[in-house]
């Protein structure tokens, strides 16, 4: 491998700091020495003083919650550092940048390992930043020495960068498999979002079934995850720089805990970080291969209209209906529009199954769960709706915003047509999970009814505000821009202020007219309100000229 | 016969912060005519482009467009004019059929009249064989047909073209020229071009203005201009008015 892996390497540190370009150099090495102290000095003297602040029983429940709350904290640390990466490259295919690597005569290897290496200090840093605040409270319990706690934080490294690596192998592969399509950029963006799913559910059916499957099969599920044997390893070198007396009860006890599996634990995350390195390596060259040169072309026909499209244009076959077909053929087309309204959905149909088998089964009154179903049903539609609808799938590009705006009044004639493309499009998507709660749950008819209208409205007031801050501060698809994420934040914020504001009228007005329509018809008109006047103010923004 | 000038600017001026984009602009584009406006990159060609389509607020000055106030008449200038920006923002997930119809919509056409003129004009550019194509497929080329196509579509008063011929192959070039010099001819539809291409303005434009550093320094017929610098042709001219010719002397230094 000759030394193109530095040359990438530098470009990706150079694009990872890019937003401090002034004053890279000195910024990254106070950033440095600031998170020495932060790890060795602050954090650990903050969190002593609030442990000696509190009873002797917390320093019992730390040293015995060790060995468990280290594998929570990995499996944390695992899933951010694997799953993360992962999304943010399927958001950005880089073929572009790949071609011009290549026609210099690199590797794929190169490319792997310079990107890989050019993330490395970003991600030292953010472990040395975060880690301290989760381990510093057990490390001082254990009254673990100097030479432990270096031990145990490069540990804490060694399993961030082999995750940072699998995650920049896959990330990479699953680009150059999708980057050789045309429509690979779309594809990916659909992926992005039900890759979270992919991931979150086996992990979720596993912490929620690993109880039984411990007793029925007398396995520690746990300890198939990379993130276990990381975590059993930081256990194990705590308990032998720990200062405590070895005959500590509590020591023995966390001892006898872990004995035996940290060898199995240890062996396994010597093989687990050999076969990452090793097999991502030797898998570069075969498991993908991009060459320098015209990507697949596909070209996508226009088929019929399908018999929706077509009632619209039946039923108005004026101009505003036209801007309403383009509208739905725009947003539908697009893959990862459809994937978050799925993903939306999915959670909000998986919500009150969760809940149900949680705390709502112990509530007596019955309309009072209806009420708390309604409002996580909205808050789960309304916000990602809102940020579906209103952010990415709103206006492409500057460039064409000049369009719309060079048309008489044709920003305000945009906006209704996406809005009223918005409403027809909540109709499903707030109807399906409304329908399989109720079904689940078991409403009356009335019940069910109500729930959908209100379910319906409210997703409609989430999404005209997720319009109107777009149309406010125009962002267009590039969801790296400061814009889109402020956009995103306050989106989210208003539909949360919304649903929870719905909430609260809604059990005030169940607890004083004890009568499901008055709550749920009187509560609903809350998010749409405010989604009218964001939207009112957008469209007047977006109408005026620069 | 009074004259009709479908563009009047005067003392037109727009800063952006302290830079000042467009300064004290004076111009004066009769009806039918077709207006070259050239000048290097960012010399405010398409900022003046901006202002007259009702886009961008001008910071002081007056102008009409097609006899409308560039301040208080916008939606009106923009119901009369058609605007060929200069990158493409088309839709990537409509084809070229749908995109002309969502243009046309928004210029309150549709029906009948909306979908002859889109197979029309799709058919004039060449492009009726890939016209229920996604855009995403199409190369820059073909994206610039279409934009050309959605300037001219609602058969507007006055058309401004923010570069028009820049990612066209030599043949769309001159089917371009062609439809410009016809609709100036037969319907007195009023151009007003900005362009980098001196052979093009050369071959089209009636009147020709230079634009450096916001400023208009130099209008005329492009034979005026010629002769005014004792230049060679336009591109001669040009380069004597903007400066930046070349200093061969210094073409391969970068070598050593």
């Amino acid at each position: 491998m000759t030394s193109n892996w530095r040359a990438i390497a530098k470009a990706e540190f150079l694009v990872q700091t890019s937003k401090f370009q002034s004053m890279r150099k000195p910024l990254v090495i106070v950033l440095y020495l600031f998170s020495i102290f932060w790890a060795i000095l602050i954090v650990p003297l903050i969190e002593a003083s609030i442990i000696d602040l509190m009873a002797g029983e917390v320093e019992a429940l730390l040293t015995i919650a060790f060995p468990g709350a280290m594998r929570s904290v990995m499996l944390l640390l695992w899933m951010m550092l694997l799953v993360y990466p992962i999304i943010y490259a399927l958001q950005e295919i880089k073929i572009g940048q790949w071609e011009i690597m290549l026609s210099h005569n690199v590797q794929t290897r190169e490319i792997l390992v310079g990107t890989f290496l050019g993330k490395v200090p970003g991600y030292f840093l953010l472990t040395f930043l975060l880690a301290p605040i989760l381990i510093s409270p057990f490390l001082i319990v254990y009254e673990v020495t100097l030479i432990g706690i270096l031990l145990v934080y490069l540990t804490i490294f060694i399993i961030a960068i082999t995750t940072i690596w699998i995650s920049i192998v896959l990330s990479t592969a699953i680009q150059a498999k999708l980057g050789e399509s045309e429509k690979g950029e779309d594809i990916a963006k659909a992926f992005g979002m039900l890759f979270v799913l992919l991931f979150l559910l086996p992990l979720y059916g596993l912490m929620y079934f690993a109880p039984q499957l411990a007793t029925t099969m007398g396995l520690d599920v746990f300890m198939i995850l990379p993130s276990t044997w990381g975590a059993d390893v930081v256990t194990a070198i705590t308990l032998f720089f720990s200062g405590l007396n070895p005959t500590n009860p509590l020591i023995t006890t966390v001892t006898a805990l872990i004995e035996g599996k940290s060898v199995i634990s240890g062996t396994l995350f010597v093989i687990y970080i050999l076969v990452s390195v090793i097999g991502g390596l030797m898998s570069a060259e075969y498991l993908f291969q991009f060459e320098a040169g015209p990507r697949t072309e596909s070209i996508t026909t226009t088929g019929k209209e399908n018999i929706v499209l077509r009632a619209i244009r039946r039923i108005r076959p004026t101009p505003s209906g036209v801007l309403l077909i383009t509208a739905l053929k725009d947003f539908g087309r697009k893959a990862e529009n459809i994937s978050r309204l799925m993903y939306g959905m999915f959670l909000a149909v998986l919500l009150p199954f969760i809940l149900n088998v949680g705390f709502l089964s112990e509530i007596p009154d019955k309309s009072i769960i209806v009420i708390i179903l309604t409002m996580m049903i909205n808050l789960m539609l309304a916000m990602i709706a809102a940020v579906t609808v209103g952010g990415t799938g709103f206006i492409e590009s500057k460039d064409h915003l000049w369009i719309l705006k060079a048309a008489p009044y044709g920003s305000r004639k945009f906006i209704r047509a996406r809005t009223t493309e918005a409403i027809l499009l909540m109709i499903p998507v707030s109807l399906v999970p409304t329908i399989v709660m109720s079904v689940l749950m078991e409403f009356s008819l009335v019940t069910a009814i109500l729930v959908c209208i209100n379910v319906f409205v409210t997703t409609c007031g989430g999404t005209m505000a997720g319009i109107g801050i777009t149309a406010i501060n125009p962002t267009y698809e590039n969801r790296q821009s400061a814009a889109f994420k402020v956009n995103s934040f306050i989106t989210i914020a208003i539909n949360m202020i919304g649903a929870i504001g719905a909430f609260i009228l809604a059990t005030y007005l169940e607890v004083s007219f004890s009568n499901q329509i008055i709550s749920l018809l009187g509560s609903m008109w809350v998010l749409p309100i405010l989604g009218l006047a964001i939207l009112s103010i957008g469209a007047t923004r977006l109408s005026i000229p620069e | 016969m009074t004259e009709i000038y479908d563009v009047i600017a005067e003392w037109l001026t727009k800063d952006f912060g302290k830079v000042t984009a467009v300064k004290d602009l004076e111009l004066k584009v009769r009806r039918g005519t077709t207006f070259g406006y050239l000048g290097p990159n960012g010399a405010g060609k398409t900022t003046t482009v901006r202002i007259l389509s009702g886009l961008l607020k001008p910071t002081r000055g007056k102008a009409s467009v097609c006899g409308f106030d560039v301040y208080t008449q916008r939606e009106q200038i923009k119901a009369s004019t058609g605007l060929l920006p200069e990158t493409p923002g088309v839709y990537s997930k409509l084809s070229a059929v749908e995109f002309l119809e969502f243009i046309g919509a928004l210029n309150d056409l549709s029906g009948e009249v909306l979908m002859k003129r889109i197979d029309r004009l799709l058919s004039l550019l060449g492009l009726e064989g890939r016209q229920n194509d996604l855009l995403e497929s199409y190369s820059s080329g073909m994206k610039q047909k279409v934009l050309v196509a959605s300037t001219i579509l609602h058969d507007p008063q006055l058309v401004f073209l923010d570069e028009p011929t820049s990612r066209l192959d030599p043949a769309a070039s001159a089917l371009v020229k062609e439809i410009i010099r016809a609709m100036a001819k037969e319907t007195e539809t009023t151009f007003f071009i900005c362009t980098h291409m001196t052979d093009f303005a050369e071959d089209i434009c009636d009147i020709i203005g230079i634009l450096t550093n916001g400023v208009l320094t130099t209008l005329g017929t492009p034979q005026e201009i010629v002769e005014n610098v004792d230049a060679k042709n336009l591109e001669d001219a040009y380069l004597k008015i903007v400066g930046g010719q070349v200093d061969r002397s210094k073409l391969l230094s970068w070598r050593s």
